[in-house]
């Protein structure tokens, strides 16, 4: 009970300190992981429901956004297709940051000929098109949410070694690595303690990004045909169903695409916010958008708690005072090393 | 050198892994539902010879990648026209949508971020990057959609759908594009303008602007001169990292406008399961962004000493 009184007010301390851009991503983030889970708190109309007296009308008080083609209500459609583009956003982006990260990270770390070969992997795997691929996949494996997650969980995993290796490459030359190295330690504890902590600021920065080109990426693929099938609901599908019906009820296909727009925009804005608090200095601030700033305070020195609020929870305090040894780079964020 | 091989045979061997791994029999696939018919039973044996079906994974790849190593892209299954006359006839509303885009997107991305960068944290800042990070968030063919809504249908301004050739009637042209090249250089503005924005901050609070300041030159020269113009080398790479993202959008807005291009023949492809011209257009596009981001990278280091 009282654990649970502290985490609670540390939750109100942090919503003091956040600012407004912080507090709406959360509060985001809240609302769509309650739309995925539990979409019937949301709303209490049947999104699959088939309506013949109904059939693409306006907005009312019964149904907010108006119904489609089969007199559905679009907003519940919408709140039940988070489900499918919230799997398809983390799964994809989880895998690429669980394999590429230690992957790059190691590859960047050692060198050699190891390295050079999955770099080269990396680079001429980013040379292919999303969408071509995709399509190249969806045409012999058919698609399904798992082909989606398996074609974009491989683009992202490159995405995400190039990232992690060039950081890796970078700590590699710095005195506190080369000081573990002496001290001989063994390999695994350094990577664990020293490398991977300080490596993983721009990879933090880049799996939001990812997560937005996911469901742009679906909303493009359902568009051509290629994505998740009906009866499931996702985002895309509702855009691909709305595309004719764009001058009988334009509420109808502006909200589809509005809510891919909004979404992807927050987790790209999400980005922006996680490499500005990453970076104790903010010097490299450029690197990415810093989201507006709401108070008049002078850019230069913000008080810890935001930074401290805003990264990732520590349960084990002792590794972060080790880790705090070690000075995060902040690498140039989300745009993950185009030249080689 | 080393690395361009890998580099092909790494494309090359996830082409023929996408194609070949499918569940069940590839040649059934290749024949589609015929296959079952009674008449068709010796063209499923035939074909399943030809692809070597029955001996080891490495064996089929060598004897599908030694025709395309030789140029022979083949013919299209439903036609009967050799692939790549195909690829060249649905080719130029692409590439001229592609590049229309390149050459309006990079001026534009370029003003807007020197401005931006220029006047940090004013409305005018913070509008460009607003905007900017919109850009990268809508999906191009929406974009596309509520354009030919508000231009095309409404008001009638423009031509809806269809590409007509520069060489036949240049004014059809551009009615034709301006809306498809609109949709796609607002996506590549938005991509080109972060990086230009954060490239210029960076090197506007850099010692040599600083002396440059100094120094008492224009404001407007030590901007432009001074500090875009370093920062602007690596645009190239940028330019070259964003050519699959590019071509991804292209094929979607293409579909929008009914241009008829590289993208929709992969569609119909893909509907027909036409393989050979699938594998085809994947295979030309893929090499194509990895010649030209290796020309990049030559450019880019004539470009910028620092590099060499």
């Amino acid at each position: 009970m009282t654990r649970a009184l502290v985490h609670l007010r540390r939750a109100m301390h942090w919503a003091r300190h956040a600012g407004p851009a912080r507090l709406v991503l959360v509060a985001a983030a809240i609302l769509g992981i309650v739309a995925a889970v539990r979409p019937e708190l949301l709303t209490s109309q049947d999104p699959n429901a088939i309506n013949a007296h109904a059939i693409l009308v306006g907005p009312s008080w019964s149904h907010w956004l108006g119904t489609d083609e089969e007199g559905s209500d679009v907003l519940a459609r919408i709140i039940y297709g988070t489900r499918l583009d919230l799997l398809l956003a983390v799964g994809s982006a989880g895998i690429a940051g669980l394999v590429g990260f230690p992957l790059g990270a190691l590859a960047g770390y050692r060198g050699g000929v190891t390295d050079y070969v999955l770099q080269s992997f990396a680079i001429s795997t980013l040379a292919f098109p999303l969408i071509l691929f995709a399509v190249l996949i969806v045409a012999s494996f058919g698609a399904s949410l798992l082909t989606l997650i398996g074609i974009l969980a491989f683009l992202f995993t490159a995405q995400v070694f190039t990232v992690a290796r060039a950081q890796a490459k970078a700590l590699r030359e710095r005195e506190f690595i080369t000081a573990a190295t002496v001290s001989g330690i063994r390999t695994t504890h350094l990577l664990r303690r020293h490398l991977f902590p300080n490596a993983r600021g721009p990879v933090l920065v880049l799996l939001p990004q990812l997560m937005a080109t996911a469901i742009i990426a679906e909303a493009g693929l359902s568009y051509l045909g290629l994505g998740v099938q009906p009866p499931s609901i996702t985002w895309g599908t509702i855009l691909e169903a709305s595309e004719n019906y764009y001058q009988q009820q334009p509420y109808y296909a502006v909200a589809a695409g509005l809510v891919v727009t909004v979404s992807a925009g927050l987790l790209m804005f999400a980005g922006d916010v996680i490499s500005e608090s990453l970076d104790p200095r903010r010097r490299r601030a450029a690197a990415a958008w810093p989201p507006p700033r709401a108070s008049t305070a002078p850019s230069g020195a913000r008080p810890a708690p935001a930074t401290k609020a805003a990264g990732p929870p520590s349960p084990t305090s002792p590794t972060r005072g080790a880790a705090s040894l070690s000075p995060v780079i902040a690498g140039p964020g989300g745009e993950g090393g185009g030249s080689s | 050198m080393a690395r361009g091989l890998l580099v092909v045979w790494w494309v090359s061997a996830l082409v023929f892994l996408a194609l070949r791994l499918t569940p069940g029999n590839p040649a059934l696939l290749l024949l589609g539902p015929e296959a079952r018919r009674p008449g068709v039973a010796h063209q499923l044996v035939l074909l399943e010879r030809q692809l070597g079906l029955g001996r080891p994974i490495p064996v089929q790849y060598w004897l599908w990648l030694k025709p395309l190593l030789e140029g022979k892209f083949g013919n299209s299954d439903l036609s009967g026209r050799p692939v790549v006359s195909l690829i060249g006839g649905a080719a130029p509303p692409t590439l001229w949508l592609i590049g229309l885009s390149v050459l309006l997107s990079v001026p534009i991305a370029i003003g807007l971020g020197v401005v931006a960068a220029r006047f940090r944290s004013s409305v005018l800042d913070r509008g460009v990057r607003f905007v900017s990070t919109l850009g990268l968030a809508v999906p191009p063919f929406w974009l596309g959609l509520l354009l030919l809504l508000g231009l095309a249908v409404d008001a009638a301004v423009l031509p809806a759908n269809g590409y007509v050739s520069p060489l036949t009637n240049f004014g059809g042209f551009i009615t034709h594009m301006v809306m498809p090249v609109t949709t796609l250089t607002l996506y590549l503005v938005a991509v080109l303008t972060r990086f230009v924005y954060s490239e210029v901050t960076e090197s506007l609070a850099a010692d040599y602007v600083r002396t440059a300041r100094a120094m008492g030159l224009s404001e407007m020269k030590v901007v432009f001169w001074n500090a875009a113009r370093n920062a602007l080398i690596p645009m190239v790479s940028i330019l070259a990292a964003s050519l699959g993202p590019l071509v991804g959008g292209a094929v979607l807005v293409e579909q929008v406008f009914g241009l008829g291009g590289l993208g929709e023949l992969l569609l119909n492809s893909v509907v027909d399961r036409d393989y050979a011209v699938v594998q085809g257009i994947v295979i030309f596009l893929t090499i194509g962004i990895i010649v030209l981001q290796g020309l990049a990278d030559v450019l880019y280091r004539r470009l910028d000493p620092r590099v060499r």
